[in-house]
């Protein structure tokens, strides 16, 4: 059983303080009274009381001030004050309200009022407090399920970089033609279906609470059904399903305004769910027509929705009475269409048939004419292209996971390589640091120090000890491909990212790109996009000032136009051209004009040779 | 009600920059590149906020400018936040003269954040 609740009353006045004790006492609370402000705080603060009473007037510190230092410190902050205080004293009260009491007790003390404003406020005191244990709970479960989808995802793509990896080896291993080479091939597909998933789960997710970072494209809405469907050429072969493709005559396809992957998600779960509800020798009929300014795409299958839950159709969990469905297919092609702009529905009203109506936005005509390809498709691993020829270098792969650094070295041809190995981040940082090295593929989760604490470790010691940001190409490999991770990975020091699993030939053609030191890339925000050429021609000109800063051997102001550079480079997201930057306001501060002059220069062609590419 | 935005840095490309992505919000924004100009536009433009650089070059520096606003009675009450190219992001947000401070090697999206608190 609970103790009973304990009550703290601060009254300068001995007379009052015990009659209210003996109130208090007599209906079962703990009472514990003091004679001064300063002390009801202190034993406050010891021993939170479940209430507190404080008079107003007291010498020293009075009630106002015990009550605000109660309502200021965490121990205390949430325990209700009640003043005391003579009936007529409006002023007093209001004072006392804004100083966070919640209530008051009048004196001359009348023991039925007393006690009936103690027990409310104790009620609703434990209330409170139970709720805030419930929140701390659900809080606490929500987080829990987050942390364990994560690291799913996480060594989910950790075990699929491998499965793609090698089957990819395998691949190049066998004879083209024969057919462990094509089995080869289909793991290796499996394994680009399956990194789609773990990444399309991951943005639902963000979907669901509306922070999806959506980049709506022109795209064919009409190939990406005919993809779906013969990707289940199979699956329709087997309950004997025809379908077709139904379009106005009069166009030839239809461009829609969204995002292709999400869309081929879309359909790729509402066909699924067509084909299992559909009866054998049915069939499926995808139909485009533009309505304004969306288009409406039905796809018809024979079968009715359940009466019941047709209203729950789209909703959450709602399975079609299937005993393996998570009844989350439906809820997320909703999702998926509304976060495009569009919408979804159903339509039973054909007795023994069932549509889902889909509608998105239509392209503008502008927009369908600008129509690109895709650039986040799943590559296809069938492609064939010259083989990439890498200059002699020395590398460094740092990575706390033997699998990872013994699929980097078979991949990675040596000679001309020499590799260097690190399993830990400490490991690596000496390595950085000793070995003569050209580029690092550095891994960002190792145990000791990670990847990103590693490099800005790094990039310190180079600017405290070599005065110099050149040196290797720090390369990241990171699970997860998000802006955000590219982001933190660029503003730790990273040169470049890469996100794992790395298919062979992109990890060859990057690190190419890195070691020939071609162009040094940037990427950005596509809305920054026209104010970039005013950006550089401003920037050149801020340097065309520091060359003259430099002539004139003008220190103050080369610093502050340096850190005036700093900052805009930054913001722009040129993080290379920023760390060069500091490096030319820190030879500023030593007044060191040589080093100042030839990190300028450095400056000028990094910033004149950038390319910039657009996400 | 759209939120009015006044934005003070001595580089222009930092206020375009900023100008887009706070437009971006539904923000009404307007620029000053110069110190004079900017306590004049203030008086007239009435913004719910000032975002000012902390080094203005040879304009001056934020703190100047803060405090010519809170000399006139008609911009007195409209509060400022300092931007700044402190090198330690991880030091973003510190108090300077009881005032915010935000680093410009934040990521954008928190730098866009962290103004648009301010106006909530």
């Amino acid at each position: 059983m609970n103790p009973p609740p304990s009550i703290l009353i601060a009254d300068d006045t001995p007379e009052n303080l015990t009659v209210l004790r003996d109130i208090l006492t007599r209906a079962g609370y703990r009472v514990r009274p003091v004679l001064q402000g300063s002390l009801a705080l202190k034993s406050a603060i010891a021993d939170p009381p479940d209430l507190i009473l404080l008079d107003i007037m007291m010498p020293g510190m009075d009630g106002y001030e015990t009550c605000q230092a109660l309502k200021a410190h965490e121990a205390t902050a949430d325990v209700p004050v009640l003043f005391i205080s003579a009936l007529d004293a409006t002023e007093h009260k209001l004072r006392g309200f804004e100083m966070g009491a919640l209530d008051y007790i009048t004196k001359p003390f009348r023991s039925e009022e007393v006690l009936a404003r103690a027990r409310t406020h104790l009620a609703l005191r434990e209330a409170q407090k139970k709720l805030t244990a419930q929140n701390e709970e659900l809080r606490q479960a929500a987080g829990l399920r987050e942390d364990v989808d994560r690291i799913l995802r996480h060594d989910l793509r950790g075990a699929l970089a491998n499965v793609i990896g090698y089957s990819e080896l395998l691949t190049e291993a066998l004879p083209a033609n024969g057919s462990p080479a094509e089995y080869a091939r289909v793991i290796a597909g499996a394994g680009y279906t399956m990194l789609s998933m773990v990444h399309s789960s991951f943005d639902l997710m963000k979907m669901e609470r509306g922070v999806y970072d959506r980049k709506p494209e022109p795209f064919d809405i009409v190939t990406v059904a005919r993809q779906v469907l013969s990707e289940f050429g199979l699956a329709c072969g087997e309950k004997d399903l025809g379908h077709h493709l139904h379009l106005p005559d009069e166009i030839p396809t239809v461009i829609a305004l969204g995002e292709r992957l999400l869309t081929h998600s879309l359909f790729h779960n509402i066909v699924k769910n067509a084909i299992e509800a559909s009866p054998r020798g049915g069939s499926l009929d995808f139909q485009f027509r533009t309505v304004g300014e969306t288009v409406e795409v039905t796809l018809r299958n024979a079968g009715e929705v359940p009466e019941a839950i047709r209203d729950r159709f789209f909703d959450k969990f709602v399975t079609l009475g299937k005993p393996d469905g998570s009844g989350i297919g439906t809820y997320s092609a909703k999702l998926m269409a509304e976060t495009q702009g569009g919408s979804i529905g159903l339509d039973s009203s054909e007795p023994g048939f069932t549509s889902i109506i889909v509608s998105l936005p239509l392209a503008t005509p502008e927009q369908a004419a600008q129509l690109r390809l895709p650039s986040n498709r799943i590559p296809d691993i069938s492609e064939t292209s010259p083989p990439i020829e890498l200059p002699t270098a020395r590398l460094l792969i740092a990575d706390d996971d033997p699998g990872n650094r013994a699929y980097l070295e078979r991949v990675l041809p040596n000679p001309p390589l020499t590799l260097f190995f690190a399993a830990t981040g400490t490991a690596a940082l000496t390595a950085l640091q000793e070995q003569a090295l050209e580029a690092a593929l550095i891994d960002l989760e190792m145990p000791e120090l990670d990847g990103l604490d590693l490099v800005r470790t790094f990039r310190v010691w180079q600017r405290s000890w070599k005065k110099s940001s050149a040196g290797p190409v720090l390369i990241a490999l990171s699970a997860h491909q998000d802006l955000e991770t590219r982001e933190r990975c660029l503003r730790a020091g990273f040169d470049r990212v890469l996100a794992k699993p790395i298919a062979r030939k992109t990890l060859l053609s990057e690190l190419k790109d890195a070691l020939t030191q071609s162009a040094p890339v940037v990427h950005l925000d596509r809305d920054i996009a026209d104010l970039i050429p005013a950006f550089l021609e401003l920037q050149l000109d801020v340097i065309e000032q520091l060359e003259n800063l430099v002539a004139t051997e003008d220190s103050a102001n080369l610093r502050s136009l340096a850190h005036r550079l700093q900052g805009s480079f930054a913001m722009y997201g040129l993080h290379a051209a920023s760390r060069l930057s500091t490096d030319i306001e820190d030879a500023g501060k030593a007044a060191d004009f040589v080093r100042a002059g030839s990190l300028i220069a450095d400056l000028r062609t990094h910033v004149t040779t950038l390319e910039f590419r657009y996400n | 009600m759209p939120h009015k935005i006044l934005l003070i840095d001595d580089d222009p490309s930092v206020t375009t920059l900023l100008r887009l992505k706070l437009q971006g919000h539904g923000a009404i924004v307007e620029t000053s590149n110069a110190v004079r100009q900017a306590v004049g536009i203030a008086e007239s433009f009435q913004p719910d906020l000032v975002v000012c650089d902390i080094d203005l070059g040879q304009e001056g520096d934020g703190g100047m400018v803060a405090h010519e606003l809170a000399k006139k009675p008609t911009t007195a009450s409209i509060p400022v936040i300092f931007l700044s190219s402190m090198v330690n992001p991880e030091d973003a947000t510190q108090q300077s003269g009881g005032r915010k401070l935000i680093s410009k090697k934040m990521p954008m999206t928190q730098i866009i954040g962290r103004i648009l608190l301010e106006l909530v």
